[in-house]
């Protein structure tokens, strides 16, 4: 592949990376294996963009490649992380509020207690990807990712207010 | 205190990239540059031993020491010829397995969506299950049939022996031999089957259980 696609493709990807460290970091526990996901998901993501069109926004595409690796070609099981410890999660917020970092932390700590599925449901809606978008992405009609996501919403409530 | 959805979404478009975390241009040219190592690629690799399992074997049997003596053997008891038809035409089968399996293969597709992927996926699993399936079944009813062909002339030549002309086996020891071989067979495919079985749990548990649970929503 020609050196301007992939001058084209990393500056891409640096500049849109947010997406691919969230994803990360809900299915993934720890530092070395949010690594070993970014760069497989980087790998995908690259093998994949000869053929992105840019018929969507170029991060729309990003959520489906992404969420396809840690969900289908990821090797490592996901379900291995309910105990993870929340110091591992790093993120920095725009405004550094304290209180909101502790949420943002528990609203990961709960997420990672989630199937795979509702995983993915859960990022899309945080993500405010519409309903249209999340049934193209997972690969159900749009009615069941309502029911699907009002199930999930509630289950995840009741993770966070036990 | 209660903690809303709808308030932590706020939260969670305010994220930014953590400095620990950010991936620089040159640490991504390095990554793409990298090798991948997903599922999906375990199962090619694991498929292609598997298919080319057999061919290997056929290679290796042919240069044993006992493996003429066998032939002149199967050619005495009349079995030779059937048995080359039967491998030709196993042949033509495993050539079509294997174009299945390439077929499937390159349909998988990151771009598709998520429950197109796994069923891709699972798909092209199915091609190589159905191909061992074949094999172990090929396996099972030529050892039977062949091994009844032989307890049968070697029954026959050792009663001749002893003299007795134009022996007859009953079919109470005809029943006798058929059950230990069908016996021996079953639990060596068994075993067979059991050590696949293995191999292939780990490998597609995750794929599995995110394919019903997408299939629960429908």
């Amino acid at each position: 592949m020609d050196k301007q696609l992939e001058q084209k493709f990393v500056n891409e990807l640096e500049c849109n990376q947010n997406i691919v460290h969230k994803i990360c970091r809900i299915y993934t526990s720890n530092q070395h294996d949010h690594k070993d996901l970014f760069q497989e998901v980087t790998i995908q993501l690259w093998k994949a963009y000869p053929k992105f069109r840019g018929d969507s926004k170029f991060s729309t595409w990003m959520y489906r490649i992404a969420l396809n690796t840690a969900i289908t070609l990821y090797r490592k099981s996901t379900r291995r992380i309910k105990t993870s410890d929340l110091d591992a999660i790093h993120f920095k917020l725009k405004d550094e509020d304290p209180e909101d970092d502790e949420q943002l932390k528990q609203l990961y700590k709960a997420i990672r207690w989630l199937s795979d599925i509702e995983k993915a449901l859960i990022f899309l809606y945080l993500e405010d990807t519409p309903y249209k978008d999340i049934a193209e992405t997972l690969g159900i009609s749009e009615g069941n990712v309502r029911v699907k996501l009002n199930r999930t919403k509630n289950k995840l409530k009741q993770l966070l207010n036990p | 205190m209660m903690m809303e959805l709808d308030g932590l979404k706020n939260i969670w478009n305010k994220q930014t990239i953590d400095d620990k975390e950010k991936v620089s241009s040159v640490e991504i040219y390095k990554m793409i540059h990298s090798k991948s190592s997903t599922t999906v690629k375990w199962i090619f690799i694991i498929s292609l031993i598997e298919l080319g399992l057999g061919f290997v074997f056929g290679i290796i049997s042919a240069y044993f020491d006992g493996y003429q003596k066998e032939i002149e053997h199967l050619k005495s008891i009349g079995v030779y010829d059937y048995l080359e038809i039967v491998s030709a035409f196993i042949y033509v089968i495993v050539l079509g397995f294997i174009g299945l399996f390439f077929y499937q293969y390159k349909k998988i597709s990151v771009a598709k969506n998520i429950k197109k992927l796994i069923q891709t996926i699972v798909n092209t699993r199915k091609v190589v299950r159905c191909y061992i399936i074949f094999n172990l079944a090929t396996f099972a009813i030529i050892t039977t049939v062949v091994a009844l062909l032989e307890f049968s002339a070697s029954f026959k030549e050792a009663m001749i022996l002893k003299g007795i002309e134009n022996p007859e086996i009953s079919l109470k020891i005809w029943g006798i031999a058929l059950l230990l071989t069908v016996f021996i067979v079953g639990i060596g495919t068994l075993i067979f089957w059991f050590i696949y079985k293995l191999i292939y749990i780990r490998l597609l548990k995750k794929l599995r259980k995110n394919h019903q649970e997408l299939l629960e929503l429908e």
